[in-house]
C-alpha cells in the first residue's frame, strides 16, 4: 500500500481498501495516565513590594569593595549596540501567507536526516553570529545583581528628576546624594542605602 | 499576527523589544534586552533622553504620530501607540516599516513561530511552508522568549514544522521552560522526525514535564493520512513518532482537522485510535481554516459540517467507548449536533476570530467560537443560522 495518490477522486475510489487494514499492526498502546494540566494554580498574593530579606543590598555603602569583574563586562556586551547583527539579513518575513496556485504535491522537500551518520549540517550548525539573550537575572552573581540593582534605583532617580548623573551601576556619591534627597521627601530616615522602605517608595522590586 | 505600520528613526537592524512605559522602566530593566518605551509628551522623552544620554544602550521610545518628534541620540518608532499594550513583544521590520506584535499577556493564546519550513504539504496548510533558511527565527524566537514579562498558561510552539530545527528546538523548549516556568509549552508538530531515534533522545531526554505535544493524524492507513499531507511514508513516521513519544511518558494531542477525505473515514479513524492509540491525552477535532492551501484545494477541504453529523457522531462515540478524551475546536455550535456541543471549544485565537449578523441574535453565542475573520459567505463551516432558545432548551440548563 505504497502507491501514492494525488487526486481526491482516486483517493475516495480506495477507501474502501481501509477498512480492512483497520485493525492494526500496531500493539496495543499502554495506559497512560497524563497527569491533570489543571492543577496549575497561581495564587495571587498580597504584600508589599520587597520585604527585608528580600533587599540584598540594603546595607551597601559603596561598590569599592565589589569591582565589577570581567564576566559582567562580557554579559554587557552581549547587546550593546548592533555588534554581532552584521550578517542577520532582514529578512522579508512574510506572514499573509497568499493562497498558492501550484499544486502542493509539486517538490516534496525531502525529509532531512538527524541520524549521526547524516549530521545535516546547514540545519544543525549554531550561528556564531547571532544575539544572545540574556540570563534570567536569578543567574547572575551576586556583583551583577548588584550592579542591576544600582542602574534600576539610578533610572528611577533620573525619572525623578533627582539624579542627572551616569546610569553605570556604580554606587557613587551623586547616586547617594539623590537617595538621600528623596527619602528628606519621603520622611524615610535618609541614609543614602537602598534600604528596603526606600526601594518600596521607589517602586522597585528587589533584584534576586 | 497583529501588525502595526511604523514610521522607524535611527533604527539600524530588526530587532526584538519589550513594550513598557517610563514609569515600568526602572522596575525591569535589563542590560541584556531592549526596550520600546512608550511616551506622549516631549517631557517624558527628555527624561529617556537624560537617561540614554547618562549611559542606557538598550532604548528605543515610541512616540504617537501627533507628537511629530523624533530624537537625535535615541532611536525613534513613531505609530498609533493606541494599538499596543505595555509588555507586548514586538518585532520590527524594518524594510516593511511594520511593527509586528509577536506575543501578548492579555491574549488567549499565544503561538511562536519557530520556521517557515515543513517536511510536508498539507492539503489545508493555513501557512504555506518556504524552503529558504530561516535560522534567524530560532534566535529571535529564543530572544522573545527573554523578553516576555509574564508567564501565561501556555503558549505555543509552531511553525512551519518545529522538529526542522532539529537539536535546537531542545535550546528553544529550554529557554521558555526556564523563563515561563508556570507555562505549559504546546508543540504544533507532524511528529515524523521524531521516528529518528537520535534526535528523539536529544530532544526528549529530560525535558520539562510542561512540554506537550500537538500532533496532526488524517487517517488509519498509510495511503489515507499520506494522502492529506502529500507526502509519502508521512504515516508510518508520524505513528512511530507517536510511540516514541509516549515511551517518554509525553502528553499528546492527536489533531483532526475536518475535511473532506478526513471526514469520509472519521469514524473508522476514531476506532483506530481507540485501539491504538489509546494513551493520547486527547483528540481535537477540528474546523478548517480558509486561508493558505485550503484555498487552492477547495475541493477536499470546503465541506459543510452539517452533512457530515453522521460520521462526527459516530466518530465522538468511538473515543468515548474508548475513553479517550475528545474536543472540537474551530467548528461554530451551528456547524454542529446539539448532542456534541459540550465538547466544542472556544479555540480561534482572539484576533483571528469573528461573527456574523446572524449571530447577534444567536442564545448560545457566549459558548461559541464563532468564525475565522477571513471566513467569506462562499465558505463558513455549515450555513451560519442563529440557534433560538427553543432549539436549545434541552442543552442549556
Ligand atoms: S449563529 Fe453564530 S454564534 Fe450562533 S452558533 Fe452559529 S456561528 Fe455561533
Amino acid at each position: 500500500m505504497k502507491k501514492f495518490i494525488k487526486s481526491l477522486s482516486l483517493f475516495i475510489a480506495s477507501i474502501p481498501l481501509a477498512a480492512a487494514k483497520a485493525t492494526a499492526e500496531l500493539p496495543a498502546g499502554q495506559d497512560a495516565v497524563f497527569e491533570s494540566q489543571l492543577s496549575d494554580f497561581n495564587p495571587v498574593q498580597l504584600r508589599p513590594l520587597n520585604h527585608g530579606l528580600d533587599n540584598l543590598f540594603a546595607g551597601h555603602r559603596s561598590h569599592s569593595s565589589h569591582r565589577s569583574h570581567s564576566s559582567h563586562a562580557s554579559h554587557a556586551s552581549h547587546y550593546s549596540g548592533s555588534s554581532g547583527r552584521g550578517s542577520y539579513s532582514v529578512p522579508a518575513q512574510d506572514t499573509t501567507s497568499s493562497p498558492s496556485t501550484t499544486s502542493p504535491s509539486e517538490a516534496l522537500p525531502a525529509a532531512p536526516s538527524f541520524s549521526s551518520e547524516q549530521p545535516n549540517k546547514e540545519i544543525v550548525s549554531p550561528r556564531l553570529d547571532a544575539p544572545k539573550p540574556p540570563l534570567p537575572s536569578s543567574q547572575l552573581t551576586f556583583e551583577e545583581k548588584r550592579r542591576l540593582q544600582v542602574m534600576r534605583v539610578q533610572i528611577a532617580l533620573i525619572g525623578l528628576g533627582l539624579y542627572a548623573g551616569t546610569v553605570d551601576g556604580e554606587f557613587n556619591t551623586d547616586t547617594q546624594e539623590a537617595l538621600r534627597s528623596f527619602q528628606r521627601l519621603k520622611r524615610l530616615p535618609s541614609s543614602g542605602l537602598m534600604t528596603t522602605d526606600t526601594l518600596n517608595a521607589l517602586g522597585i522590586m528587589a533584584v534576586q | 499576527m497583529r501588525k502595526l505600520p511604523v514610521k522607524t528613526h535611527g533604527i539600524p537592524l530588526r530587532g526584538v523589544q519589550r513594550v513598557i512605559s517610563l514609569a515600568l522602566l526602572a522596575n525591569e530593566w535589563e542590560s541584556g534586552l531592549q526596550f520600546m518605551v512608550l511616551v506622549d509628551s516631549i517631557g517624558d522623552a527628555g527624561i529617556l533622553e537624560q537617561l540614554v544620554d547618562g549611559g542606557l544602550k538598550n532604548i528605543v521610545v515610541c512616540v504617537p504620530y501627533h507628537l511629530d518628534w523624533h530624537s537625535h541620540i535615541m532611536p525613534t518608532v513613531a505609530c498609533d501607540t493606541r494599538a499596543l499594550e505595555l509588555h507586548d513583544v514586538v518585532v520590527l521590520n524594518l524594510e516593511k516599516q511594520e511593527l509586528l506584535v509577536v506575543y501578548r499577556n492579555s491574549d488567549m493564546h499565544h503561538a511562536i513561530q519557530l520556521t517557515n519550513r515543513c517536511n510536508s504539504f498539507c492539503l489545508m496548510c493555513s501557512q504555506p511552508p518556504t524552503t529558504h533558511d530561516d535560522q534567524w527565527l530560532i534566535d529571535e524566537a529564543l530572544l522573545v522568549a527573554a523578553h516576555i514579562n509574564d508567564s501565561p498558561s501556555a503558549i505555543g510552539l509552531s511553525g512551519g514544522e518545529p522538529l526542522l530545527l532539529g537539536p535546537r528546538l531542545r535550546e528553544v523548549i529550554d529557554a521558555y521552560a526556564t523563563r515561563l516556568p508556570s507555562t505549559r509549552i504546546e508543540i504544533l508538530t507532524n511528529g515524523r522526525l521524531l521516528a529518528d531515534e537520535v534526535l528523539a533522545t536529544h530532544l526528549l531526554t529530560g525535558i520539562s514535564d510542561k512540554v506537550s505535544w500537538l500532533v496532526p493524524l488524517y487517517g488509519h492507513a498509510d495511503f489515507l493520512h499520506d494522502f492529506v499531507v502529500q507526502s509519502v511514508g508521512a504515516f508510518e513516521q508520524t505513528i512511530g513518532g507517536l510511540l516514541t513519544l509516549q515511551s517518554y511518558g509525553q502528553a499528546i494531542q492527536l489533531r483532526i482537522v475536518l475535511i473532506e477525505p478526513t471526514l469520509r473515514v472519521l469514524p473508522e479513524l476514531c476506532r483506530f485510535i481507540g485501539r491504538n492509540l489509546p494513551f493520547v491525552r486527547e483528540v481535537a477535532l477540528m474546523g478548517c481554516e480558509p486561508i493558505g492551501f485550503a484555498l487552492a484545494n477547495r475541493d477536499a477541504c470546503k465541506t459543510d459540517l452539517a452533512d457530515w453529523h453522521a460520521e462526527l457522531i459516530e466518530a465522538a462515540n468511538a473515543l468515548r467507548r474508548a475513553n479517550v478524551p475528545y474536543i472540537f475546536m474551530n467548528t461554530p455550535l451551528c456547524a454542529l449536533p446539539q448532542s456534541l456541543w459540550a465538547h466544542a471549544h472556544q479555540s480561534i485565537s482572539d484576533w483571528k476570530r469573528s461573527f456574523r449578523e446572524e449571530c447577534s441574535i444567536c442564545v448560545v453565542k457566549t459558548n461559541c467560537s464563532g468564525l475565522f475573520s477571513w471566513h467569506n459567505h462562499n465558505w463558513t463551516p455549515t450555513v451560519i443560522k442563529a440557534i433560538d432558545g427553543k432549539a436549545c432548551n434541552e442543552e442549556v440548563h
